[in-house]
């Protein structure tokens, strides 16, 4: 995690009112409930990521927040002040919210210049002229497009208009920021490289944000927090290094790309260890945890904790498996192995070091530290 | 105070769409509601009075035999007509879309060209050209013996429409035949397949629907046109169902429920044509692929490009060059007895006296006016409410907003002469007394001509994406505000291209106006109509010219924002 410290400082106040506060949303299309009963509190310059797969409702939820759609329940509160309570029929319409988003598809006005599209917020705000110009240009210089502001919205790269829709959306000091999917349309270098300009800015400028991606690479790098989403509800909310290492569910897991998640059943606990029959082969794999004998479980191992050696290398304690390579990649930091522990067990394993490099078709020994191993529920 | 304020929230945010509900109401629901309740009662509608017992007389009159005639006429005259109009039509596409003859922009211009002829003038030219005995075209072929040449019948009825509603279909054809996917018919080429072969096999297929839409449109609007039936077959006796509810209206006394009950068995069969149409439509999307940067693939007819460029020139010359010829003959001649071919084109025999008459009579000086007026009124009031329609079914979520969808498009299913009929009832029980005003033609326009504003400006907006208006309300923009400072911009020149089609339209427009004019209040149209009727055959077509190269001005000075395929 990047954050810094004078960062973090804001959100450690026990007492201070979070800067968005959701309740109970609910939120329909005809009969689709794409967000369900839905709580959130962010704290004031945090930056949350919504992290789901495709229709889970994170648009949604952004929508509603913004006022762009109406849910059918709940309470949103921005800065203590209520801005949709569906209970005493208050809805602020979007207008009046100042929220800043960036839509998916920049909507940036191709009949307006950059320096138009920029300066639209606050004509709207009917600020003298003068302010407006300053406060533009200032914006335009934060987000490097300085000597655009005469050009055709209609001709600007990606990564531009990108910066434009940013820049837009900032400019009328909004105390609250919505991105939705903003580096989706970009090519893949493109969007490592405004992907931390933006962080930048955003901290530069401290506005709490709310990010939407499906993206788990994209999350995990950007987000004080990240919100997992699926069917419109919330998953897990937590920090990224601890939703990585500590998932809850089979979900969570296999949506920030932990690859090692086998069904099993466990078959004995003893003193806070148990041991779990995978289902489907004998093999058995120990995990500190403490279920009931007879659950059912999935176990969960990231990739990196696997540690793969020679068949005669000395042991040590723990889940000793042994198994033959089936695939190994060189991605230049590290390598990746898929190991055939048995027919329906198969590890894949990342590893950093070069000491030793397997091919294909040795057989290699598997290791796992039982505190490595999670037990998740559905 | 909070419920109050919902109250008045809930009550502001369904005013817009409650006002156009009221104003469809007013345009196309109760015009046709009242068509129908004339059909079934006993009494005529009258100003303020509704009363009545139901009776099925009207409806059972029709099985005489007279309206047997006329109702066998107009299938005859839709079915030779539209045949007629494919023929030109389709093939006027088909060689300026896709072979190598010369001039292809002049075909492609002779495509859309008599489009802007009223088929009213069309009609008179033809009836110039074409009478028995003293049509200049028999009085030229009489020296050889050959001037058995008559419009004046059901196969010269059949002909001038075949000439005059051929645009319709070379219109959708000649997109069909220009956005298709090239590589389709290359595949074919490659794998063996001649040139007649693909064209069989892969082109007409793909085009089919082009062709049954187009055929289909075309029959609905020859058989709900009045002028061309009216010019050509009141001297021979011959009928069709629009020129018979003419005719019942204008009996004395006017046998209005009866014409009531023709127009709606005519209404009914539109309706089931425009349905079938649009279904043969909608399928179009995916038969011809549409995309942008192909290159049409070009026939190259080698030594029948001359026949192909004579094809095309012969319908120029049938559909604009003759009867532009015939109307310069009659508007300019000081006697329209003509003893032989030589006096044709004797210069002695012309003249200004008829042109000078005319624009000197002050009825066709108001016409003018009135026309003018009336267009542009119906065009500037027509296309902004038709964007409030379009805007409200594709941009609100107010439930019901498909209904105005629904409304906008009735019209297209009502003759025009039937309309007619109906907003004059319509307007007898409305408590505003605008008959015999300007204002009750602005309306029957507007609500005759709005599916076409109304589809032309939704396809605009709609393809204007939502994340555009929806980041100026975040912006802090009012919808109101948005939409004037996003929308509205966006799709400027489709608004102005959709504003000059009704502006055309209008201008164009005789049925609709017939049983609404007064005096005080004709139209161009009508004026020419009322000198055709009452005999001044030399100022009817001195005004037609007239009239024609008005709209000629109107439609050039528009070309700028009108691509071919808003013609339509
Ligand atoms: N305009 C709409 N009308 C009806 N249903 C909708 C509409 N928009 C979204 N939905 C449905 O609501 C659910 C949530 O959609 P939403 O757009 O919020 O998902 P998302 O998480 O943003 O997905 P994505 O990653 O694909 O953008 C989905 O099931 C979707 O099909
Ligand atoms: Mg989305």
């Amino acid at each position: 995690m990047t954050s810094t410290a004078a960062h973090e400082a804001p959100v450690a106040g026990e007492d201070a009112v979070a800067e968005i506060e959701i309740r109970n949303l609910t939120m329909k299309y005809g009969d689709t409930v794409a967000v369900n009963d839905l709580d959130l509190d962010m704290n004031s310059g945090e930056m949350l990521v919504l992290l789901g797969p495709s229709g889970c409702g994170k648009t949604s939820t952004m929508r509603s927040i913004v006022g762009l759609e109406t849910p059918s329940q709940g309470v949103i509160r921005i800065a203590g002040k209520t801005m949709f309570d569906s209970a005493k029929g208050v809805s602020v319409p979007p207008d009046k919210r100042g929220i800043g988003m960036v839509f998916q598809s920049y909507a940036i006005w191709p009949h307006k210049t950059v320096f138009q599209n920029v300066a639209f917020p606050l004509r709207m705000q009917r600020l003298p002229r003068t302010e407006i110009r300053e406060r533009t240009e200032e914006m335009l210089e934060t987000v490097g497009l300085k000597d655009e502001g005469s050009r055709g919205a209609s001709l600007l790269s990606g990564g531009q208009m990108q910066r434009v829709a940013l820049a837009r959306s900032l400019v009328m000091r909004p105390r609250v920021l919505l991105l939705d999917e903003p580096l989706s349309n970009l090519d893949a270098k493109l969007r490592d490289r405004l992907r931390f300009e933006l962080k930048d800015i955003q901290q530069q400028i401290g506005v709490t944000s709310v990010y939407v991606t499906h993206d788990q690479s994209e999350a995990l790098a950007l987000a004080d927090r990240v919100a997992v989403m699926r069917e419109g509800e919330v998953m897990q909310l937590g920090e990224p290094m601890s939703l990585y290492d500590r998932p809850q569910t089979r979900f969570v897991a296999d949506f920030l790309g932990v690859t090692n998640l086998f069904p099993g059943q466990v078959a004995s606990s003893d003193g806070g260890v148990n041991t779990v029959r995978l289902d489907g082969c004998d093999t058995e794999v120990a995990a500190v945890a403490d279920r009931p004998a007879g659950a059912e479980v999935s176990v969960c191992v990231r990739p990196d904790a696997v540690t793969i050696d020679d068949p005669a290398a000395p042991r040590s304690g723990g889940n000793r498996f042994s198994g033959v390579v089936h695939a190994s990649s060189f991605l230049g930091t590290h390598v990746r192995y898929r190991i055939d522990v048995d027919d329906a067990v198969s590890f894949d394993v990342v590893t950093f070091s070069r000491r030793k490099i397997f091919a294909r078709g040795d057989t290699v020994t598997v290791s796992v530290d039982p505190a490595d191993v999670r037990l998740l529920s559905e | 105070m909070s419920v109050l304020q919902q109250t008045f929230r809930r009550s502001t945010r369904y005013l817009p769409m409650s006002v156009i509900l009221l104003i469809l109401a007013v345009l196309a629901v109760l015009p046709i509601g009242m068509l129908i309740y004339a059909s079934i009662i006993d009494v005529v509608p009258r100003p303020g009075s509704t009363g009545g017992a139901l009776t099925r007389e009207w409806y059972s009159n029709i099985a005489n035999r007279a309206y047997l005639v006329a109702g066998r006429n107009s299938m005859v005259i839709a079915i030779g007509g539209t045949s007629l109009a494919l023929l030109f039509g389709t093939g006027l596409a088909w060689i300026g879309a896709r072979t190598d003859v010369p001039g292809k922009s002049i075909v492609a211009l002779a495509g859309i060209v008599p489009l802007f002829v009223s088929s009213l003038v069309g009609a008179l030219a033809w009836s110039f050209l074409g009478s028995p005995n003293q049509g200049f075209l028999n009085i030229l072929l009489r020296p050889i013996g050959l001037d058995v040449i008559n419009v004046y019948s059901i196969p010269g009825i059949i002909f001038v429409f075949g000439l005059y509603y051929a645009p319709y279909s070379f219109l959708l054809v000649y997109s069909a035949l220009s956005l298709m996917n090239p590589e389709l018919e290359e595949s074919a080429h490659t794998h063996g397949a001649t040139n007649f072969t693909v064209m069989r096999i892969v082109t007409l297929p793909l085009v089919a629907p082009a062709i049954i839409g187009g055929g289909l449109l075309t029959f609905a609007l020859i058989l709900e046109n009045f002028s061309v039936p009216t010019v050509l077959g009141t001297p021979a006796g011959v009928n069709t169902l629009p020129t018979f509810i003419y005719r019942l209206m204008n009996a004395a006394p006017p046998d209005a429920n009866q014409a009531a009950a023709v127009g709606a068995l005519l209404m009914a069969l539109l309706v089931v044509i425009v349905f079938v149409q649009r279904k043969v439509l909608s399928r179009r999307e995916y038969t011809t692929v549409a995309g942008k940067g192909f290159r049409p693939r070009v026939v190259t007819l080698g030594r029948w490009r001359w026949a192909g460029f004579a094809f095309a020139a012969t319908y120029i010359f049938l559909a604009v060059v003759l009867p532009l010829m015939a109307l310069l003959q009659m508007a300019f001649r000081n006697n329209l007895y003509i003893a032989g071919a030589a006096e044709l084109f004797d210069p002695s025999a012309f003249g200004l006296d008829t042109m000078i008459d005319v624009l000197t009579y002050s009825s066709f000086q108001t016409g003018i006016t009135n026309s003018v007026v009336v267009a542009v009124s119906a065009a500037l009031l027509g296309v902004v409410f038709c964007f409030a329609m379009a805007f409200t079914v594709a941009r609100s979520k107010l439930p019901g907003r498909q209904v105005i969808e629904y409304l906008a498009m009735v019209p297209v299913a009502v003759p025009a002469i039937v309309m007619g009929m109906g907003i004059l009832w319509a307007w007898f029980l409305l408590p505003l007394p605008i008959y015999g005003t300007l204002a009750i033609l602005v309306f029957a326009y507007i609500g005759r001509f709005m599916p076409q504003g109304f589809t032309s400006i939704a396809a605009s907006i709609r393809q204007v994406h939502t994340d555009l208006e929806e980041s100026a309300v975040v912006s802090g923009a009012s919808k109101t505000r948005s939409s004037l400072e996003v929308t509205v911009p966006l799709i400027r020149s489709s608004v102005i291209a959709a504003m000059l089609l009704l502006l055309i339209l209008s201008f164009r427009e005789l049925s609709v106006a017939l049983f609404l004019f007064t005096t005080d209040t004709r139209v161009l149209s009508i004026v020419i109509f009322d000198f055709w009727n009452g005999g001044s055959l030399g100022r009817a077509a001195a005004a037609s010219l007239l009239y024609s190269a008005l709209l000629t001005v109107i439609v050039l000075a528009a070309r700028r924002w009108m691509g071919v395929k808003q013609a339509g």
